[in-house]
């Protein structure tokens, strides 16, 4: 077999300030094939792909395009080197047709100079009719279903005489039906010569659409194989990673009285598609409740419908013998719920704020801090330094902004944040995305503190090491449900890759 | 029987005078806001150019002169605008307003210091513009309808016509229309927004000079302190009205002239107190915000959810 190769990126390395997010990479696209790459976020591939479409330089490596070394340092030189990329952000005019975003920019023009809005039809429905897609030409974007509107950004890259496209989680925001039509596309595109690279972290979708799969973690390939010679449970080992199982020190757990009990929860996402389906949870004082799965299967969405952040479309969130499900998240804070947001810097801290006013952040209404409305900046000063002493946050001082610190520090002021109201239930997401193995190990110390003082905590993490490690009682989710719950202890990792891949037996 | 008195030839030739200014002003506000861009300086660049109109002729006595000052003065303040809003990065709407307080007092201010003057302005050496009478129309039915109005009345049907074709026939008009939806997506389709912002604002300087000059140059010859009277801020919720397209704004502007006229022709037939008439086109305004607030309800429709 001897095969052409498209793209072969050599020793890719690229570091951002404090991160490296590609280290070494080595990706070999053959010409003709449906390649996957896979990797959980932050594993570097989008970096990679930005590499190859020219928003980003390499800071070493080479990149070989058809067998000749180019430099990419703009998306035009992408484009004209035939590479074409579906962004999970669509780029399309609301108002205008498919082919008038098709050839935005670029539209034919007659004689007298004006728009040949015809003859642009017309190539717009030859290259659909070439490759199976059904346009409907006089459809505007605002009309069009998400799949519709994928499908015209794809034909935007043909239009544009594309040989290699790069469609970055193209399956996220579709509904079944809508990828099967989708994997469909593909086929076809593959069968008239074109090349695909195929983002996803969907381990089903790898092995039903691609030909080979690179996986990536921490920057690094893991490993490249043909899906027709590895299985599902060894790509999710491959993607999470079993090397490093951080040992958490602690006790049998003791649960006690129910906390919360969540009762067929649905949630929609800011899209308007479902998110969560049917979520069914119950969490006691004293114990540690797990949510593992691959991102995007509606954890956010959970997370953000218990702490009120996002309105529950049905179903009913019982918080000590109450429906929260319609509360506020100022009345949810005040019933001592805790929230360690997935989003530090968005949604966990004010980066430009010092540190001082991000701790007091939930507490800074009321005595002693401040009293009708006016800061005692003495009694702050004193909360503030014991915050930082009791969770060793490293700055010199409390007046910096969080922005100077390193991620694992910032975590640390937002953990000690929301730790010091003494909560009775703690919501966890992703706590140690971004910290260092030191920190980490802290913060999974103080969660299950929390928990042997009688609180009750909900772990939501996308690190399987993590939720094994720390949580009681895990549960896995899976397209909006949760749809295995396991005692960590009595099932092993290949297992857990199974379920997060949606296979429960 | 008195309202058939009213509806007649010269309620037509009104109507088209009133329509001008309001017209030509708006399609100013539209272009800017095809391209998202929300200037709300229109009024200002209105006032500038009316005031250098006036300054102009009545130095040169030459009523090109006047004009050509007029146009210059509208697009220096579209570039002020622009260098406030692009180039500083200073919010839109601020530098908007900026614009027309600034153009307020500084038109008041020179007035009063070059010629001593409070209140208007008004000399014989200020030369205006005449209307066009058509002599080989003598005598037809057609002359009533259409000879005897200044340039802007015949201006205002071909700048019309004229972006409608820009707007759906050309590659700048699907630029400068996705600019104001999209810029990503503009961005990714290689079209500088930028540059299309500018473009857009400049000719909304050089389009609003020119109803500005109506005011001081063809409907009267004079100048009077703030003699835009809001008719900037008219235009814009003509073009919001109408959708930001050149026909509808044409049509909204319509209405807003047939309001004016109608109140003119009242105001001879019943004796109405003249204050009552001058507040007609601002009532049409809240009128109108009303009617474009209940389109906006009725255009939102609910978020599909899939099947599940």
């Amino acid at each position: 077999m001897n095969k052409e190769i498209a793209i072969h990126l050599k020793n890719i390395t690229k570091s951002y300030p404090g991160v490296i997010a590609n280290k070494n990479v080595d990706f070999q696209v053959n010409k003709g094939e449906i390649h996957a790459l896979v990797g959980e976020n932050g594993a570097g591939k989008s970096t990679l792909m930005k590499i190859l479409y020219g928003i980003e330089q390499p800071d070493e490596g080479e990149i070989v395009i058809n067998g000749s070394m180019e430099t990419i340092n703009k998306v035009e030189t992408a484009i004209n080197l035939g590479i074409g990329m579906v962004h999970q952000e669509f780029t399309l005019v609301p108002s205008f047709t498919a082919p008038e975003n098709i050839g935005l920019g670029q539209e034919p023009k007659n004689s007298k100079g004006l728009v040949d809005w015809k003859g642009l039809n017309k190539s717009v429905m030859d290259i659909a009719e070439k490759y199976g897609f059904k346009v409907d030409p006089g459809l505007k974007m605002i009309d069009a279903s998400v799949g519709v509107q994928q499908r015209t950004e794809i034909l935007k890259t043909l239009y544009r005489n594309a040989n290699i496209l790069i469609l970055d989680e193209p399956t996220a925001v579709l509904t079944p039906q809508e990828t099967d039509e989708l994997f469909n596309v593909i086929r076809t595109l593959v069968n008239e010569g074109k090349t695909v690279i195929f983002i996803t972290h969907k381990l089903r979708e790898v092995m039903e659409i691609a030909d080979r799969v690179t996986v990536m973690r921490a920057g690094e390939v893991q490993g490249v194989s043909e899906t027709k010679n590895t299985s599902i449970t060894e790509l999710a080992s491959q993607m999470v990673g079993r090397e490093v199982f951080l040992q958490v020190k602690k006790d049998e757990a003791d649960p006690k009285d129910e906390i919360l009990n969540v009762e067929n929860l649905w949630v929609h996402d800011a899209r308007g598609l479902l998110a969560v389906n049917g979520v069914e949870m119950s969490i006691k004082e004293g114990e540690i409740v797990g949510i593992a799965g691959v991102e995007g299967n509606g954890q956010t969405e959970l997370v953000e419908a218990l702490t009120g952040l996002r309105k529950a479309s049905r179903g009913k969130i019982m918080y000590l013998g109450e429906d929260i499900a319609s509360s506020t998240p100022k009345n949810i804070r005040r019933k001592k719920i805790a929230h360690i947001p997935e989003d530090r810097t968005n949604t966990g801290l004010n980066t430009q704020l010092s540190i001082w006013e991000n701790l007091i952040g939930n507490s800074y209404f009321r005595k002693p801090l401040s009293s009708k409305g006016i800061f005692n900046l003495k009694k702050v000063a004193k909360h503030a330094n014991k915050l930082k002493e009791d969770f060793d946050i490293r700055s010199p001082n409390v007046s910096l902004k969080v922005k100077s610190l390193s991620g694992g520090n910032q975590q640390k002021v937002v953990v000690a944040r929301e730790l010091s109201e003494d909560p009775t239930l703690t919501i966890a997401s992703q706590p140690t995305r971004g910290v260092d193995i030191g920190n980490i190990e802290a913060i999974h110390e103080q969660l299950v503190q929390m928990r042997d003082d009688g609180g009750a905590v909900l772990l939501v993490s996308a690190e399987l090491d993590e939720v094994m490690a720390v949580a009681d009682r895990v549960g896995v989710m899976y397209e909006g449900q949760i749809v295995k719950w396991v005692n960590p202890k009595e099932v092993d990792q290949s297992q857990m890759g199974l379920y997060m891949a949606g296979v429960t037996e | 029987m008195e309202w058939i008195e009213i509806f007649d030839i010269s309620l037509l030739r009104s109507l088209l005078r009133s329509t001008a200014p309001i017209a030509i002003v708006g399609m100013a506000a539209a272009i800017c806001s095809a391209a998202g861009v929300l200037n709300i300086g229109l009024e200002g660049k209105m006032l500038n150019a009316a005031f250098a109109g006036v300054a102009a002729s009545y130095y040169t006595e030459s009523m090109w002169a006047g004009l050509t000052a007029g146009v210059i003065a509208g697009i220096m303040t579209a570039v002020l605008f622009g260098l406030l809003s692009f180039t500083l990065g200073a919010d839109e709407v601020l530098a908007g307003l900026a614009i027309n307080i600034f153009s307020l007092a500084g038109t008041t201010y020179l007035m009063r210091t070059l010629w001593g003057q409070a209140g208007f302005f008004s000399d014989p050496k200020i030369v205006g513009v005449e209307p066009i009478h058509f002599t080989f129309l003598e005598g037809t039915f057609l002359e009533p309808f259409v000879s005897g109005f200044t340039y802007s009345v015949y201006l205002m049907f071909f700048i019309a016509v004229g972006l409608h074709i820009l707007y759906y026939r050309t590659r700048l008009g699907t630029a400068i229309r996705a600019t104001g939806e999209n810029p990503e997506a503009a961005e990714d389709a290689g079209i500088n927004t930028v540059r299309i912002k500018w473009l857009v604002t400049v000719f909304s300087g050089l389009l609003a000079g020119i109803s500005g000059l109506f005011l001081s140059l063809e409907n009267l010859t004079m100048f009077t302190e703030g003699m835009s009277a809001g008719k900037g801020y008219i235009g814009l919720v003509a073009s919001s009205f109408g959708n930001a397209t050149p026909l509808g704004t044409f049509g909204a502007s319509a209405f807003f002239g047939l309001g004016d006229a109608i109140g003119i022709r009242l105001q001879g037939v019943y004796e109405l107190d003249s204050r009552l008439i001058l507040m007609i086109p601002y009532a049409l305004t809240v009128v109108v915000l009303i009617l474009i607030g209940i389109r906006q309800r009725l255009k939102v429709r609910p978020v599909a959810i899939p099947e599940s």
